[in-house]
């Protein structure tokens, strides 16, 4: 037969220009995929150990072991293409997971990871992964603009507001009753968060352009330490008395690690959001965003000096070698990423070199066993300041992903959250009084010595502002590196602090920001702090 | 430059692997995997794509060089977290194909297809099982078996060892933007090779075991025909009358919704992946009838491709570096033999096959020289099937399994080259049209990487 009735298919081209861009959807796929490849297959079917989350083991540490499990990913997971599966070495015994400077909770810590158990239902499977699904697809839904414009008119836009009911969502998912976020699955899961921990580090770090110095106000550094160290200063010195009677002592490794974990999250001021949308951008917007800066170095030092002692890690360097470590780390990546995104050609390549490189930067940090927001942050700090042509797209996409990020993140601490452990409750009072009488105090002393010339409006910004999103950051980066009954702690009184504060704030800012004019932006300066 | 990345990654993954000894397989040691695998198997495959090699060659040769056997800078931990991407890649895969299955467009080519599915997949089912009988006394686990149980394993073993990978063809042919009658044959019949094989699969195997004393389809022993048909039935029409639901949800999404059609697609891929095969169905096939669907009856089926296009590569290239990480190098020399052999019978089988059918049904001359070798390449199907045999037949099963793993590797880095030779010889090479998930020459226009400009000495 000869061969007729074939010709080129005419492939009518579809332009439909989205107000989303297509790349920061399909790196909103992404993120999701990673879980989807993640938990499902590895995860489901196990069951729920309401004792594994307990206090005195790591909420995302590893589950204790299970000598009845097998050592495999589940059958079905291999039926799709099961592969020239590699064979697991048995013994080739996994690393244990970071830990904190030695102390007398981690004696009885896990060794290795659960291993997944097998699917013991198939309807248990398919409404976990159906759960997830929706979870993940509810935290890619929050970050919509549409949803954040929405959010915006009614004035809670801030993340910790807007995203209070990711919290309560995933609270309620890991109930035994419902048995979506069993602590095997939030292990499971630890990836993403591991990504999503260097992708909040890195959008911040992106948004370090050398050329916002230019626009900051005088005494810029005075009022920095100021409205940092103050704060920090009455945090730590609260939150010493319940962790004092909880048994720490001053000498304790542990004390002074929550005590800078405490004192870091709560330093930091969000941005304020009046009802009618309009983000009033004057001479201290700069200077809550140099307080990321002080957020990023306490996370450097949180990495470099509590370290794990694991008798399986061949790197055995000082706090100060770990310190260098990672601020190199974290450069030398950032020039390799530059590099790295210099070939692309297609919206699918830099699909590619995007998630390929924060991935890989993120879990060599984890893997090292720093802190990822931190090295991704130095990352984006050399990647915003070199030329390139990628920037407009790399910021849209970074911006586009980093709120869902943050409601995932919530998603989990709402997971995690040990209701029932009352120091927890008390802790977020003491935060939050300490946080405020810290801002205060600094307040109090600027006017004083006259440091920034501030107006009152800009003085009342600083002082009732909102905790910012980095917090939740910091407390997930807490969970990911460390353990301990404390840290349970701290992400009640820091998660739980952030929605009270902000609460506070959005009444403050109702009843006296009538009177406020919006500023001027500096020129050519986004009102996310960026310079496009 | 490429090549300088390669080894600058290559380089900070040994640097960072050597933190800790042992098998690592901590959350962490995933995410440095993926981001790994990503950017050294892309970068890999621009090498390859260099020296006039498949880009698919490439990601699976930094997969075989920094895997467990080679380097070892990925772990078997993280292969096998890894390999969870497999699900999904499939499901888009599988969606692919659908997609350019264009029946109307393709009746011309239905006589060749069908043609060719006959004489050259199960002409060389057949010769393999022929193979394998007569090379029994190279194979220690056929030993004891009697003559019965050697001819029924024998005819099992046929039908894995012959399975194509739709995969691969679909990846080679966006990679070569080809298109033609070609193209369209060797797509058509490793997705109908794909159906025959694994009905062949399905009821030699139950055939086997029932050799063996035991009954397919149930735990009990006894053997249970109605069931294994009933099984059968759901699972390959099941399979299709969901995949048409799954097609209708996504023309309602094009239709009403559109915006973020790129997860949603990749989360219905994963749900098909995953859920799916919990419902004892084929994802390939729900996904394959799904896209069959979109393009054959909806308007839909152009949008829906360029979503997927968008969003494959990525999915693509860990899937393909995975697999060569995964590849068994340590059984080819303990198997090198019987596997050479079979190899070549294979190759042998399909080519012929291919042209005995091509000839009979007067396919173009193009078809008859070049079809052959799109046939060749094997992957995700085969590997499932040594797998299944390994369960069902667990007494031998591994051994035999290690067999057909030797054979997956030899055919999965040789094959990609020949197929991709022919269809530069054919001429289709370079006349498909172009997509997001393709290399093109120049910028593409899309809103998100309007501003970005190749540098001269990139383009």
């Amino acid at each position: 037969m000869a061969w007729v009735g074939y010709g080129p298919r005419v492939v009518p081209t579809v332009r439909r220009r989205s107000p989303v861009p297509k790349g920061v959807t399909l790196l909103g796929a992404w993120l999701f995929s990673l879980a989807l490849a993640w938990v499902p297959a590895r995860a489901q079917g196990a069951e729920t150990d309401p004792e594994a989350i307990s206090s005195d083991v790591g909420p995302l540490a590893p589950a204790p072991v299970d000598s009845d499990a097998t050592l495999v990913t589940a059958p079905e997971a291999e039926d799709v293409a099961p592969a020239l599966a590699a064979p697991t070495d048995a013994s080739a015994v996994p690393p244990a997971s970071p830990v904190a400077s030695p102390s007398h909770d981690d004696a009885n810590r896990p060794a290795k990871p659960t291993p997944p158990v097998p699917p013991s239902n198939r309807g248990i499977a398919i409404k976990t992964i159906l759960g997830l699904l929706l979870l993940l697809g509810l935290s890619y839904l929050g970050g919509h603009p549409r949803i954040q414009h929405f959010e915006e008119r009614l004035g809670i836009s801030p993340v910790v507001t807007a995203g209070f009911p990711y919290v309560a969502l995933g609270a309620i998912a890991s109930l035994p009753a419902v048995d979506i976020l069993s602590t095997t699955m939030l292990y499971e899961l630890m990836p993403i968060f591991e990504l999503g921990l260097g992708w909040i580090g890195f959008t911040v770090g992106f948004r370090f352009d050398a050329r916002l110095l230019d626009s900051l106000p005088a005494s810029a550094g005075s009022l920095l330490a100021l409205n940092t160290l103050v704060p920090f200063a009455t945090i730590v010195g609260g939150s010493s008395l319940l962790l004092l009677a909880a048994g720490q002592s001053f000498f304790d490794g542990q004390f002074l690690r929550d005590a800078l974990i405490l004192g870091t999250a709560g330093a930091m001021t969000g941005r304020v959001l009046p009802r009618d949308g309009v983000t009033i951008v004057d001479r201290t917007t700069r200077l809550l965003q140099l307080e990321e800066l002080i957020a990023m170095v306490g996370l450097v030092v949180l990495g470099s000096f509590f370290r794990p002692h694991d008798s399986q890690v061949a790197w055995q360097l000082p706090g100060v070698g770990w310190l260098f470590l990672t601020l190199g780390m974290g450069a030398t990546m950032g020039v390799l990423v530059y590099t790295v995104l210099g070939h692309f050609r297609s919206e699918s390549e830099f699909l590619v070199v995007t998630l390929g490189s924060l991935s890989f930067l993120a879990g060599m940090a984890s893997y090292l066993r720093v802190s990822a927001v931190a090295v991704c942050f130095i990352a984006g700090v050399i990647l915003v300041n070199f030329p390139g042509r990628f920037h407009a797209d790399l910021r849209a996409t970074l911006h586009r992903m980093e709120r869902p990020t943050y409601l995932l993140f919530l998603v989990v601490a709402g997971a995690l959250w040990s209701f029932q452990d009352w120091q927890g409750w008390v802790l977020l009072l003491i935060f939050v009084g300490m946080r405020f009488a810290g801002k205060l105090l600094a307040g109090v002393i600027a006017r004083r010595q006259h440091i920034g010339d501030l107006r009152p409006s800009e003085q009342r910004k600083l002082l009732v502002g909102p905790i910012g999103t980095l917090s939740i950051a910091i407390v997930v980066t807490a969970q990911d590196l460390f353990q301990g009954a404390t840290v349970s702690w701290i992400v009640t009184a820091v998660i739980g602090g952030a929605a009270v504060t902000e609460v506070f704030v959005q009444i403050a800012n109702r009843v006296r920001a009538v009177g406020d004019l919006p500023a001027t932006l500096p020129p050519g300066v986004e009102p996310d702090g960026s310079i496009p | 430059m490429r090549l300088l990345i390669v080894l600058i990654l290559l380089g900070l993954m040994h640097a960072t692997r050597s933190f800790t000894s042992g098998d690592a397989g901590t959350p962490a040691a995933t995410s440095l995997g993926l981001g790994f695998v990503l950017l050294s198997a892309f970068f890999a495959g621009g090498v390859f794509k260099r020296f006039g090699l498949p880009r698919l060659t490439g990601y699976i040769a930094i997969g075989i060089t920094a895997g467990p056997y080679v380097l070892g800078l990925l772990t078997p931990s993280m292969v096998t977290s890894l390999k969870l991407f497999n699900g999904v890649a499939i499901a888009l895969i599988a969606l692919t194909a659908g997609l350019e299955i264009e029946l109307q467009r393709m009746r011309p080519l239905l006589r060749s297809i069908g043609y060719i599915t006959l004489t050259a997949v199960v002409g060389t089912v057949i010769l393999l099982a022929i193979t394998v009988y007569l090379a029994r006394d190279l194979l220690p686990f056929m030993v004891d078996m009697t003559t019965l149980q050697t001819v029924a394993v024998a005819g099992v073993l046929g039908a894995v060892m012959a399975a194509q990978s739709p995969a691969v063809v679909v990846a080679l042919r966006d990679e070569a933007e080809s298109d033609g009658p070609l193209t369209q044959t060797v797509l058509g019949v490793v997705v109908l090779a794909d159906l025959v094989v694994i009905l062949l699969f399905a009821v030699l195997s139950t055939l086997a075991k029932s050799t063996f004393g035991g009954g397919a389809g149930t735990d009990d022993g006894t053997s249970d025909v109605w069931l294994t048909i009933g099984n059968l039935a759901w699972e390959i029409l099941g399979s299709m009358v969901v995949g048409v639901l799954v097609g209708v949800l996504f023309q309602l999404y094009v239709s009403f919704i559109a915006e973020g059609g790129a997860l949603f697609i990749l989360t219905v891929s994963f749900a098909v992946a995953e859920v799916g095969q919990r419902l004892a169905l084929d994802p390939l096939l729900v996904a394959l009838a799904a896209g069959m669907y979109v393009r054959n009856v909806t308007t839909g089926g152009d949008r829906v491709q360029k979503l997927i296009e968008a969003t494959a590569l990525p999915v693509y290239v860990v899937f393909f570096a995975v697999t060569g990480a995964g590849i068994h190098l340590d059984v080819l020399p303990l198997v090198g033999l019987p596997a050479g052999i079979f190899v070549a019978t294979r190759a042998f089988g399909l080519l012929v096959g291919t042209r005995i059918g091509a000839r009979l049904a007067k396919a173009p001359d193009v078809v008859e020289r070049y079809a052959g070798f799109g046939l060749l390449p094997q992957a995700g199907l085969a590997l499932a099937l040594a797998l299944l045999f390994s369960r069902t037949f667990p007494e031998f099963g591994s051994a035999a399994s290690a067999l057909v793993l030797g054979i997956v590797a030899i055919n999965e880095i040789v094959a990609p080259v020949l197929y991709r030779v022919a269809l530069v010889k054919s001429g289709e090479a370079g006349k498909g049209k172009r997509s997001a998930s393709r290399i093109p020459d120049t910028v593409e226009s899309t809103p998100a990487v309007q501003t970005v400009v190749v540098a001269p000495s990139e383009a």
